[in-house]
C-alpha cells in the first residue's frame, strides 16, 4: 500500500473500524514508513485529547423546566395559513365577480349594437320638390 | 413501534411517553450539544430547539432507533440550521495541508498513555476552540465517535449517511483539529506529545 492510500484510513485504523486484512496491511506499512508512523501518532494524540475533554457542565435547572413544558403546549398542526386562505378566497371571488361583470357588460353592448343596427335601416326615397334621390335613416318616427 | 401510555381519560397519550424519554435523555443530549456549540447558553438553546422539533415529529419516531440516537440526529440538523441562520458556516479553512494534511512529525511513542493529567483546563479550552473551528459535519462525527464512543455504523445511522462517509468525516475532522492545535498551541501540543 502507498502512503497516499494509507493516510485516509489511519483514523479508521486507530478506531479498529477496518477489515482484518486492511488492519494488517496498514500496520505493516506504518511499521516501515516513518512519515505515516508520525502521522498516526498525531492522530492518536488528537483522539486522546477528545476523549479526555472534561465532562460537560450540568445544564441549568431552568433548562429542565423549559424542556418539560414543551410537551404541555398544544402541538402545532400544519394547516393552510388563515390569512393566506382568506386572501386566496377573496382573489377567487374577485375574479368570478369580474367575469360576471364582463359578461353583463358584453350583453348590454350587444343589445345596443342590435338596436343601432335596427335603427340604421336606410330609407330610400326621392325629394318631393326637387325629385332628387334621398337617403334617409329610418327611425321609429319615420316608420 | 411506540408504546403508548394511557392518560387519565383512558386514551393513549404520546406526550407522557415523550416526557419519559426526554427526562431520560436530555442530560446526555446536552453534553453533545455543549461540545457542538462550545457554550452552555448556546447548548441550552440548541437543545430546546431540538426537543421542540422532536415533539412536533414524535409521531414519526420509530423506536428501532434508540431515542438518544434519534435526538443526536435532530440536534445535528438543528445545529447546522442554527449555524446557517447565523451565517457562520465555515469550511475547511484550517485544513491547510489538504484533506489529509502534509505535515509529518516524529513522535516518540504512538501508544495510548494512561496519564490524563496533562489535559489541564487551559488546554481543554484550546481543544474546544479547535472543535468550534471544525466543519460542523466533521465535528458531529468526531464527537459521536470519540466522546460518545459510538461505532462508525451507529454514527452513519444517526447522520443518515454511509460508513465510508463517516470514516472520511472523522479522519478529516481529526486532521483539522490536529492542524489547529499545531497552529494555536504548538508548545502545549508538543508537551502533550512528549508525555506520550
Amino acid at each position: 500500500m502507498s502512503c497516499k492510500s494509507v493516510r485516509p484510513l489511519l483514523s479508521a485504523y486507530i478506531d479498529g473500524e477496518l477489515t482484518g486484512g486492511d488492519m494488517l496491511m496498514i500496520r505493516s506499512h506504518v511499521n516501515d514508513c516513518k512519515e505515516c508512523s508520525g502521522e498516526l501518532s498525531l492522530l492518536v494524540q488528537t483522539k486522546r485529547l477528545m476523549i479526555e475533554l472534561p465532562v460537560a457542565p450540568e445544564p441549568s435547572a431552568a433548562l429542565e423546566a423549559k424542556l418539560m413544558a414543551i410537551h404541555q403546549r398544544p402541538k402545532r398542526v400544519l394547516r393552510p395559513l388563515p390569512i393566506a386562505f382568506a386572501g386566496a378566497t377573496l382573489l377567487v371571488a374577485a375574479f368570478i365577480g369580474l367575469n360576471l361583470q364582463t359578461n353583463s357588460n358584453q350583453e348590454r353592448d350587444n343589445a345596443i349594437r342590435a338596436e343601432v343596427a335596427r335603427n340604421s335601416v336606410f330609407d330610400m326615397s326621392s325629394d318631393g320638390l326637387s325629385g332628387a334621390s334621398l337617403v334617409q335613416y329610418a327611425s321609429f318616427e319615420n316608420r | 413501534m411506540l408504546t403508548w401510555v394511557k392518560n387519565r381519560t383512558g386514551s393513549f397519550d404520546s406526550a407522557v411517553h415523550f416526557e419519559r424519554l426526554m427526562r431520560d435523555s436530555y442530560r446526555q443530549a446536552y453534553s453533545v450539544a455543549y461540545r457542538l456549540t462550545g457554550d452552555a447558553s448556546d447548548a441550552e438553546d440548541l437543545l430546546q430547539e431540538a426537543f421542540v422539533r422532536a415533539y412536533r415529529f414524535f409521531h414519526r419516531y420509530d423506536d428501532s432507533l434508540p431515542f438518544n440516537s434519534w435526538m443526536y440526529r435532530i440536534i445535528a440538523n438543528a445545529h447546522i440550521d442554527l449555524i446557517r441562520r447565523k451565517g457562520r458556516l465555515k469550511t475547511s479553512s484550517l485544513d491547510q495541508g489538504g484533506a489529509e494534511g502534509n505535515q509529518a512529525f516524529e513522535i516518540p511513542d504512538s501508544t495510548f498513555a494512561p496519564d490524563a493529567a496533562i489535559m489541564n483546563n487551559g488546554f481543554s479550552d484550546t481543544v474546544q476552540q479547535g472543535l468550534n473551528e471544525m466543519n460542523p459535519e466533521f465535528r458531529m462525527a468526531v464527537i459521536l465517535a470519540d466522546i460518545e464512543g459510538l461505532s462508525y455504523e451507529e454514527v452513519a445511522e444517526i447522520m443518515e449517511t454511509s460508513v465510508g462517509t463517516v470514516r472520511s468525516r472523522i479522519h478529516r475532522g481529526r486532521v483539522q483539529l490536529r492542524n489547529f492545535l499545531l497552529k494555536a498551541a504548538p508548545e502545549a501540543y508538543g508537551r502533550y506529545a512528549n508525555v506520550l
